[in-house]
């Protein structure tokens, strides 16, 4: 196999615009056909809208699809079919595989897949490691908890498929993974960003110097947007002397962006495999135009035993106007995912980007990888305590750095914080998903 | 990149998955073959959704 074609799919990776469309719209009413046929759920959906599948003809035609919410998706799953309600698709037989949400915003929701489902999940994968350079003669270490969670799952399974030395790294803890990428002369990575650092600070403590004693040339990061934020990259890449890369998806709607080896500081929809469109927050009105944020609305076109169809993500992304250097024809989203399109993120009536605020954390010299951010009512004012942690080399400098952090925050967000210095170690650390923003208001 | 004869490839993913059909559909007192030739089935099927676009057309069932 030649190892030097840059695209996994080289035709559908670089269609052109006008043929890349035709081919969303004829998978779009093939899934919506799909779903409206074999789902109860989605059936009710449609009738309800006075909508079928015969009314779709155009792009445009899929607004008038109504959109599934994951509150949604709670309120039918732990029915008939147990445990997944009547969104299911396909026979109970068919389902080879269970996840669950992580439950971030609430009662998690459970996901099945088929043996097709599982091939298409690896498939994305494998798009997206292709386009960051993996290769089968790289070897890969996995440190994630194998769980119920979808997390790293597809990723294991599509670093088989591209044909690399696959090393699942759960249950170990951290010291005995370091040891074991050390071991084995590990040479690609996936994790969160947060664990990915966290990593490289345990492996210090050890006396291993990250960059210098191991062999990790590419780490891609998932679950939280940090590797798209460039001090968080940076931050990275510095610590491992390895290449970085950024990838987005959800245990819902699948691996839909990636950042590809250009490292463009934007990330490509996986225009092939889903169809993204964007609305205003507030109006809900189509945005078509780069350069304006609003909220995701995605479908995956080829998962079949519990579609994904016109699903309001609520996460916030604008197109960008550039195309990539890479050669691909799939759009780019400059940023990557930088809010979420809810109260959780809106302070004061502005909305308040986590991407920001790490970036600006993470930009800082003399703070710690790590920070937590509560949004708190004080009577009927909205308050932002930000809680950092000084380097073990910084405490001298505390209130010079304290300073920074408050201009740096004030200019980048546009919002005011109540900041909390702690000592070195004694926030969280996670491994999966960093909780590092939670908001303590009530919402009805 | 070499030019490949994707009209060629396409006849042959299609063949694959007709007879990765047809092994399952004969083989349900078999289960060594039987989920083998499920397993193949999917990818096969994901063999097709690779090139739909490019030179299939896109069916309009799964």
């Amino acid at each position: 196999m030649n190892h030097s074609i840059p695209y996994w799919n080289p035709y559908t990776e670089t269609l052109p615009i006008e043929q890349l469309k035709r081919m969303q719209l004829a998978k779009f009413k093939r899934i919506f056909t799909w779903a409206y046929e074999k789902s109860k759920f989605h059936r009710s959906l449609y009738d309800d809208a006075g909508i079928s599948p015969d009314h779709i003809q155009s792009l445009d035609d899929l607004r008038r699809v109504p959109k599934v919410e994951k509150h949604m998706m709670r309120s039918i799953q732990r029915k008939h079919p147990f445990p997944y309600g009547d969104a299911l698709c396909v026979p109970l037989e068919e389902v080879t595989e269970f996840r669950q949400t992580s439950g971030t915003t609430g009662q998690p929701v459970y996901q099945a897949d088929t043996w097709q489902d599982w091939e298409w999940w690896a498939e994305c994968w494998a798009t997206l490691l292709w386009a960051q350079g993996y290769r089968p003669s790289d070897r890969v270490f996995l440190p994630f908890g194998y769980n119920v969670f979808v997390a790293f799952w597809a990723a294991h399974y599509a670093c088989e498929k591209l044909g690399c030395e696959t090393v699942p790294g759960g249950v170990l803890d951290t010291k005995a993974r370091i040891l074991k990428l050390q071991e084995l002369q590990v040479t690609g990575m996936m994790a969160t960003p947060t664990y990915v650092l966290g990593m490289a600070d345990v492996a210090r403590k050890m006396g291993i110097d990250a960059e210098k004693d191991l062999q990790v040339k590419k780490i891609t990061c998932a679950g939280e947007p940090g590797a798209l934020i460039p001090s968080t990259k940076r931050r990275i890449e510095e610590a491992w002397g390895a290449k970085v890369y950024d990838h987005v998806g959800a245990t819902e709607i699948g691996a839909w962006g990636f950042e590809c080896s250009e490292q463009s500081g934007a990330l490509h929809i996986n225009e092939a495999m889903f169809l993204v469109e964007i609305e205003d927050w507030d109006t809900g009105r189509p945005v078509t135009e780069p350069g304006h944020p609003g909220k995701m609305i995605i479908t995956a076109l080829d998962r079949i035993g519990q579609p994904c169809v016109r699903f309001d993500s609520k996460d916030i992304i604008e197109y960008g106007s550039e195309r990539c250097s890479c050669g691909r024809s799939w759009r780019l989203i400059p940023g990557g995912v930088v809010g979420r399109a809810d109260d959780i993120t809106k302070v004061k009536g502005v909305l308040l980007s986590p991407s920001a605020i790490e970036d600006v954390v993470r930009s800082i010299n003399g703070l710690s990888n790590e920070y937590e951010v509560l949004v708190e009512k004080r009577g009927d004012a909205d308050y932002i305590v930000i809680k950092v942690e000084l380097s073990p080399d910084a405490t001298s400098y505390e209130k010079q750095i304290q300073e920074n952090l408050k201009n740096e925050l004030r200019l980048k967000t546009n919002l005011g914080y109540d900041i909390q210095v702690h000592p070195f170690g004694t926030l969280p650390r996670y491994e999966i998903k960093a909780r590092r923003f939670k908001d303590l208001r009530k919402h009805p | 990149m070499k030019n490949m004869d994707i009209s060629d490839l396409t006849v042959k993913i299609t063949s694959l998955r007709k007879l990765a059909k047809e092994i399952h559909d004969l083989t349900d007192d078999f289960p060594a073959i039987n989920r083998n030739s499920k397993r193949v089935m999917a990818s096969a099927e994901m063999m097709k959704l690779n090139l739909e676009g490019i030179s299939l057309e896109i069916e309009q069932s799964y």
